[in-house]
């Protein structure tokens, strides 16, 4: 009893201390919150109005507004946390707490959660400023299944994001690369500014297996198709399979490159 | 002047970025890598066309070809700027070299534009992946397109003078600042993207907005490239925009070199070449 209480002290300690500096960190300068609400506005705009411009239906509106505010958990959760990472690494942070007794996936919890707090500001923002500036209409009644949806998508990015962290550490920049080469893919199969109903059939499969996208799909559909537990129950398996998936493949894959780097010496290795 | 001196030091400057971007890879493996990019940047943008014509059944394939040649030459455009701009930000705050840049190299402002030379070539090959891929996409027959080479490489020469510009004073306004020189780099491309006739022309802009697009050449580039790929696009006053953009082009060039020899003097004053701020 007492040893799993250490070690799972192990994990939520550090977990918090990172979460409390990433929170700190990025909120410190109120100008940059400021800055990260309105970038993502000019983008949601741009699409808006390029809708507007086709004629499309004023629904389409909350598909851009919501994949737009829900786009940035994956930068800023999932690569967040390996880009934080490379960035311990190159600051010479890494290889302290390698040496402490805290564990990695705690170190990678509370960038995780960091992440979310910040962007969860940043994301609530930039709804609000959407449904004032472009007449978004949602279904608030929805708002605790799309919620249960969000925090599903969220923990399943947080086991695939710990798994695609160990690419920072043992490749460095490439880690870096590969994370922007990720981006565009995502953003598309997600279906950032439409619905990914509109896909083929084997594009619809393929974005099942992004959590991003099927929780995005599930958010849309409960609040702005007003749909329900008897619908989006499918969604709700699919991600509680994802969490339990990606958390399992997530630790293999940390641990595996972890070793790998202690191995090939790339731990300490900076400006790679 | 010695030319070839000159050119061997744009060459070089051009060849640093090429390995930095590449790093260090095969070539064939980062021409790989870089189309994935492009093309699935234009599978987001395109399908918001097929995503209307899907549930609405509009096929209005001008507005097509509008979507889907902005998104495309927007890229030659942004892919140009965030790298110039991004070239002070990552020597001075990741590789720490720009001071050393600074004594090696005669010219801040040509090394800037010699390091975004080979981001205007990357967004080049972007843009034509992206264009074709785009209106193969939205089923827009290839076979009616009907370019005018020419104008075609003038325009861009000019975008790459303009906007290459346009980078060098965002860049030397970053040089002040090394929380907010990534910001301000988004932020300038964002408002192109917004108000540049990228994705709608800036006739569909909120009025307020609409002045804003005046301020810079983007619009006219753009619409002129269109006309210069299609022949058939419509524009009223050819000779007009022309006008606009090279008169725009110019002020950018006098403006630009003017605002950095005074951003460059005060760099040095105070000591910001090397000053990094561990961002």
């Amino acid at each position: 009893m007492r040893r799993s209480r250490s070690a799972l002290n192990k994990v939520l300690r550090p977990a918090l201390g990172r979460a409390f500096v990433r929170i700190k960190g990025g909120n410190r300068e109120p100008s940059w919150i400021l800055w990260e609400i309105l970038l993502p506005m000019i983008m949601i705009a741009s699409v808006i109005w390029a809708y507007e411009h086709l004629g499309a239906p004023s629904i389409f509106k909350g598909f851009v507004i919501l994949g737009g505010a829900m786009m940035s958990y994956w930068y800023n959760v999932l690569w967040g946390m390996g880009r934080t990472l490379y960035w311990e690494k190159e600051t010479g942070n890494l290889e302290l707490f390698l040496l402490s007794d805290s564990r990695l996936p705690g170190l990678l919890l509370g960038m995780a959660l960091g992440g979310m707090f910040n962007t969860s500001i940043r994301s609530i923002a930039v709804i609000i400023m959407g449904v004032y500036l472009f007449n978004a209409e949602f279904n608030v009644s929805a708002l605790p299944l799309a919620l249960l949806i969000f925090f599903l998508t969220l923990i399943s990015l947080y086991g695939l994001g710990m798994g695609l962290s160990g690419l920072h550490i043992v490749y460095g920049r490439m880690g870096v690369r590969i994370n922007e080469a990720l981006d565009e893919p995502i953003m598309f199969l997600s279906g950032q500014y439409y619905p990914i109903s509109a896909f083929p059939t084997l594009l619809q499969y393929a974005a099942g297996l992004i959590p991003l996208a099927v929780g995005l799909d599930g958010v849309r559909r409960a609040l702005l198709l007003g749909e329900g537990l008897e619908t989006l129950y499918i969604h709700l398996i699919i991600l509680a399979v994802a969490t339990v998936a990606f958390y399992l493949i997530g630790m293999k894959m940390l641990n595996s490159l972890v070793e790998r780097g202690r191995r090939d010496g790339r731990l300490i290795l900076r400006w790679m | 002047m010695d030319v070839v001196r000159w050119l061997r030091r744009f060459r070089a400057a051009v060849w640093l970025t090429w390995k930095e971007q590449s790093n260090w890879t095969r070539p064939y493996i980062y021409i790989l890598y870089s189309m994935i990019t492009p093309f699935f940047s234009v599978l987001v943008y395109a399908y918001i066309y097929v995503v209307i014509a899907f549930y609405s059944g509009l096929v209005d394939l001008s507005r097509a070809y509008f979507l889907v040649s902005g998104v495309s030459l927007y890229n030659f455009i942004g892919s140009g700027l965030y790298g110039l701009i991004w070239t002070i930000h990552s020597e001075r705050e990741h590789f720490r070299t720009l001071k050393y840049t600074y004594l090696a190299f005669p010219s801040l402002h040509v090394y800037l534009l010699a390091r975004s030379f080979f981001h205007f070539i990357l967004g080049g090959i972007y843009a034509l992946v992206m264009f074709i891929a785009g209106l193969l996409i939205t089923s827009y027959p290839l076979g009616s397109l009907n370019p005018n080479l020419l104008e075609v490489i003038s325009l861009l020469i000019i975008g790459y003078l303009w906007s290459s510009q346009l980078g060098v004073m965002v860049a030397g306004t970053s040089i002040f600042s090394s929380e907010y020189g990534p910001l301000i780099s988004e932020a300038v491309g964002g408002i192109l993207f917004l108000v540049g006739a990228v994705l709608y022309p800036v006739s569909a802009l909120p009025p307020f907005i609409q002045p804003l697009a005046s301020l810079f050449p983007m619009m006219e580039w753009m619409e002129l490239m269109r006309h210069a790929l299609n022949q058939s696009y419509y524009i009223a006053d050819v000779g007009g925009m022309y006008m606009s953009l090279i008169a725009k082009t110019a002020i950018y060039i006098l403006v630009s070199i003017v605002y950095f020899g005074i951003i460059e003097r005060l760099t040095r004053k105070r000591g910001y070449l090397e000053a990094t701020l561990h961002h």
